[in-house]
C-alpha cells in the first residue's frame, strides 16, 4: 500500500512495477480534457511512467504582437483581453501601465485605487477558477462548480463596472473610459462578505482531502533554484519559497501605500502552489478592503473627482462637450482619426504588473508615431509551462495533469 | 504610506499539515464531513436562472444587463426622423475590428442641417467584438450599443446589419443620450437639440 509510506515523496514516486520496459510514443492534446487549452504534449510513456515529455505549442497562436503593429495604442486594450481570457482586467492594466509609462503620464489617485480594486477582483476571479479546475483535474467535481458560481458574481460585478462580462476593454492611456458606478463599493463589499466562507468550504474539501493530497504533495516539485533559473514567476515561485511579487519588488499604482502579504510556501509541489494561491485571495480581500476605504469620492464620487488624466490631448473629452465646445470636438477628432494625436515620444519601454499567473511584462517600442513599433508580451504562462517537462518526466501520467493543473497555463497568452 | 506588513519567511513544511492523522485516515468520517458539504448545496436556491433567450417577460427567465451594456449597435435618428449619422467615418476609423462599412453621400435637398449622410451603413456583428468603442469616438450621438446580448442567429447573412436595421433596433432601444461615456446614472449636459430628440 502507498499509503503506508510515511515519507509523502517517496509515496509518490514510481515504483519498478509501473514500468514495462519497452516506450511508447503517444500524444496527450491538443483536444484532451486534461489539457488546458489547446497545448500538446508529445511524450514517450515506459508503462505508466513518463520516460520523455515534449510540450508543443502554437495551437492558439493568434498574432497579437502583429496585430499591434497595426492598432493604436487604444485599440491594442482590446486584444490585451484577449490574451488572458482568466483575467482580462489584469492584462488590460498591465497594458495601460505600460503605456502610461512611455507616454510620461500619471493616473488621478482615484483612478488609481479604482483599478488596483478591479485588479484585485480579477485576481481573485482567476485564482478560484485555477483551484477549482485543479479540483475538477484530480475528481473533484463538486468544488468546480462552487467556483464557478463566485466567478459569475465577480463577473456581475465586471459587467456593471466595464459594460462587458469577459471582453473588459476598460483601461485606456491615461485612465478608464468611464467612472464606477455609484453603488460599486456596496457591490464588492457585498460580494467580499460572502467570499471567505465560500474559500473556507473550498478548503474544507480539498485541503484534508486524502485524493486531493496524494495526487497534490510531492508532486511537480520544483525547487528554488530551478524556478528562478526558468524565470518563473507568481504563485508557482512563491511556492517554492521565494517571496517575489511585483506589487512589492516594483510598486506600480498605488500598491505601495496598501499593507498586504506575500503568502509563500516552502516546498514547491502541487500542493503549496494550491496554498498559495487560496492565501492569495485571503490578501487580495485584504487590499480590495484597505482600497474601498481610501478611494477618493468613495462610490457617489460628489466632487467629481477624475479617475483619467484631464489632458484632453490624451483621453477623449466628455461627451457633452465634445456636442458643444469647438475645440473639445477639435481634440475629439485627433484623438481619434489614424495619424493625429496620441503619439508618444520616440523609445521604448518595458513595463511588468503582477497578474495572477506572475509577471506580466509589455515591451513597448515607439518609433513617435500613433501606431507602435513592436509590442512584446512576456506572458507569465510561458516561463511557468516551460518547466512542465522536468515536473512531470520520471512521473506518473496522472501526475502530469495534476501539474498541468497547477501551472493554471492559459494558451491565448502562451501562444499569443 | 503606511507600515508594510514584513514578508513572513517561507514555512518550512510540517509534518503533521501533510500527511494524513489517524482519525482521518479512517475514511469515512472524512467523507462525511464532504457529503454534509454537498448535501448543504443540494437545499440552497439554485445559482442559475433558465436562458431561453426569447421570453422576457419573467426576470427569473434572463439576465439583465446593467446601462452601459455593451451589446448589439442600434442607430438614432434625429427631430426630423432622418438618420442622426453625419458620415464622418470616426467609428470606422475608431474600430479595432475594421467591420463597420459606410458609403457617404451629399444630402437630399430637404436636409437642412448637414451636407453628408451614410447611402450604406453597414456593421459586420460577425466580425465585431463589442467593444464600445465606435460609441465612444461618435461625435453626434448617432450610433450606440444596446443591452441585447442575446447575439445568435440562422444564417451568417442575418448578422450582417444596414442602416434600416440598425435604426429600426434604435426605435425599439428608444432614442436617449449614450450611456457609454456616461456613468451609468447620466449625467446631465447634453445640448438643446440632443436632449429634445430623447424620445
Amino acid at each position: 500500500m502507498p499509503h503506508d509510506n510515511p515519507d509523502p515523496i517517496a509515496r509518490v514516486a514510481p515504483t519498478a512495477a509501473q514500468r514495462i520496459g519497452e516506450t511508447l510514443s503517444v500524444n496527450l492534446g491538443p483536444q484532451h480534457p486534461s489539457m488546458h487549452g489547446t497545448l500538446r504534449l508529445k511524450v514517450e510513456v515506459d508503462g505508466e511512467v513518463l520516460v520523455k515529455v515534449e510540450p508543443e505549442i502554437g495551437f492558439l497562436h493568434t498574432g497579437f504582437e502583429k496585430l499591434a503593429e497595426y492598432r493604436n495604442y487604444n485599440q491594442f486594450v482590446v486584444i490585451s483581453d484577449r490574451a488572458n481570457y482568466f483575467s482580462p482586467l489584469n492584462n488590460n492594466i498591465g497594458f495601460a501601465v505600460a503605456c502610461e509609462e512611455l507616454f510620461g503620464l500619471q493616473v488621478p489617485p482615484r483612478g488609481q485605487y479604482v483599478r488596483v480594486i478591479m485588479a484585485e477582483l480579477s485576481r481573485i476571479a482567476d485564482h478560484i477558477i485555477s483551484v477549482g479546475l485543479q479540483g475538477l483535474d484530480l475528481g473533484a467535481f463538486s468544488v468546480m462548480l462552487w467556483t464557478f458560481i463566485e466567478r459569475e458574481k465577480l463577473y456581475d460585478i465586471f459587467e456593471a463596472v466595464t459594460g462587458a462580462r469577459l471582453t473588459t476593454s476598460w483601461t485606456r492611456v491615461g485612465g478608464i473610459f468611464r467612472d464606477v458606478p455609484p453603488d460599486f463599493p456596496e457591490m464588492v463589499r457585498a460580494f467580499l462578505a460572502k467570499l471567505p466562507a465560500a474559500l473556507d468550504e473550498i478548503e474544507e474539501m480539498l485541503n484534508r482531502n486524502r485524493i486531493f493530497m496524494d495526487r497534490c504533495i510531492g508532486i511537480g516539485t520544483l525547487t528554488r533554484q530551478e524556478a528562478i533559473s526558468y524565470g518563473v514567476t507568481g504563485p508557482m515561485l512563491r511556492a517554492c519559497g521565494v517571496p517575489y511579487d511585483i506589487r512589492r519588488a516594483r510598486p506600480y499604482l498605488c500598491y505601495s501605500g496598501l499593507d498586504f502579504e506575500i503568502p509563500t510556501r516552502a516546498e514547491g509541489d502541487v500542493y503549496a502552489r494550491y496554498l498559495v494561491r487560496m492565501a492569495e485571495m485571503r490578501q487580495a480581500i485584504r487590499i480590495i478592503v484597505q482600497a474601498l476605504e481610501k478611494l477618493p469620492g468613495g462610490g457617489e464620487n460628489k466632487d467629481k473627482l477624475p479617475v483619467s488624466v484631464l489632458d484632453h490631448k490624451v483621453m477623449l473629452p466628455p461627451k457633452d462637450m465634445v456636442y458643444n465646445d469647438m475645440e473639445s470636438l477639435i481634440h475629439h477628432f485627433k484623438i481619434t482619426m489614424p495619424g493625429h494625436g496620441l503619439m508618444p515620444p520616440k523609445g521604448e519601454v518595458y513595463s511588468c504588473t503582477e497578474a495572477p499567473n506572475g509577471e506580466l511584462g509589455f515591451y513597448i517600442v515607439s518609433d513617435g508615431t500613433g501606431l507602435p513599433y513592436r509590442v512584446r508580451i512576456r506572458p507569465p504562462s510561458f516561463y511557468n509551462y516551460a518547466t512542465f517537462p522536468k515536473q512531470a518526466t520520471g512521473r506518473l501520467i496522472s501526475d502530469a495533469v495534476s501539474a498541468m493543473a497547477s501551472i493554471n497555463v492559459i494558451a491565448g497568452e502562451l501562444d499569443r | 504610506m503606511t507600515a508594510q506588513t514584513p514578508n513572513p519567511t517561507p514555512q518550512s513544511p510540517r509534518k503533521e499539515q501533510r500527511t494524513l492523522t489517524w482519525a482521518e485516515r479512517l475514511y469515512l468520517p472524512e467523507v462525511l464531513r464532504g457529503l454534509r458539504n454537498t448535501w448543504r448545496h443540494l437545499f440552497r436556491k439554485p445559482f442559475t436562472i433558465d436562458y431561453d433567450g426569447t421570453e422576457r417577460a419573467s426576470p427569473l427567465k434572463y439576465h439583465t444587463p446593467r446601462p452601459g451594456y455593451r451589446g448589439e449597435h442600434y442607430l438614432k435618428k434625429d427631430e426630423d426622423g432622418h438618420v442622426k449619422c453625419v458620415a464622418c467615418f470616426m467609428c470606422a476609423a475608431a474600430c479595432p475590428a475594421e467591420c463597420i462599412h459606410i458609403e457617404a453621400a451629399p444630402t437630399p435637398p430637404d436636409w437642412k442641417d448637414r451636407e453628408r449622410y451614410p447611402v450604406r451603413f453597414e456593421i459586420d456583428l460577425l466580425r465585431c467584438i463589442y467593444c464600445g468603442y465606435c460609441e465612444e469616438a461618435c461625435p453626434v450621438d448617432a450610433i450606440a450599443l444596446s443591452p441585447t446580448y442575446n447575439l445568435c442567429s440562422v444564417t451568417r447573412e442575418e448578422k450582417i446589419y444596414n442602416c434600416e436595421k440598425l435604426l429600426a433596433d434604435g426605435e425599439r432601444y428608444g432614442l436617449s443620450l449614450s450611456t457609454h461615456r456616461y456613468r451609468p446614472d447620466g449625467v446631465p449636459g447634453a445640448t438643446p437639440a440632443a436632449q429634445g430628440s430623447a424620445h
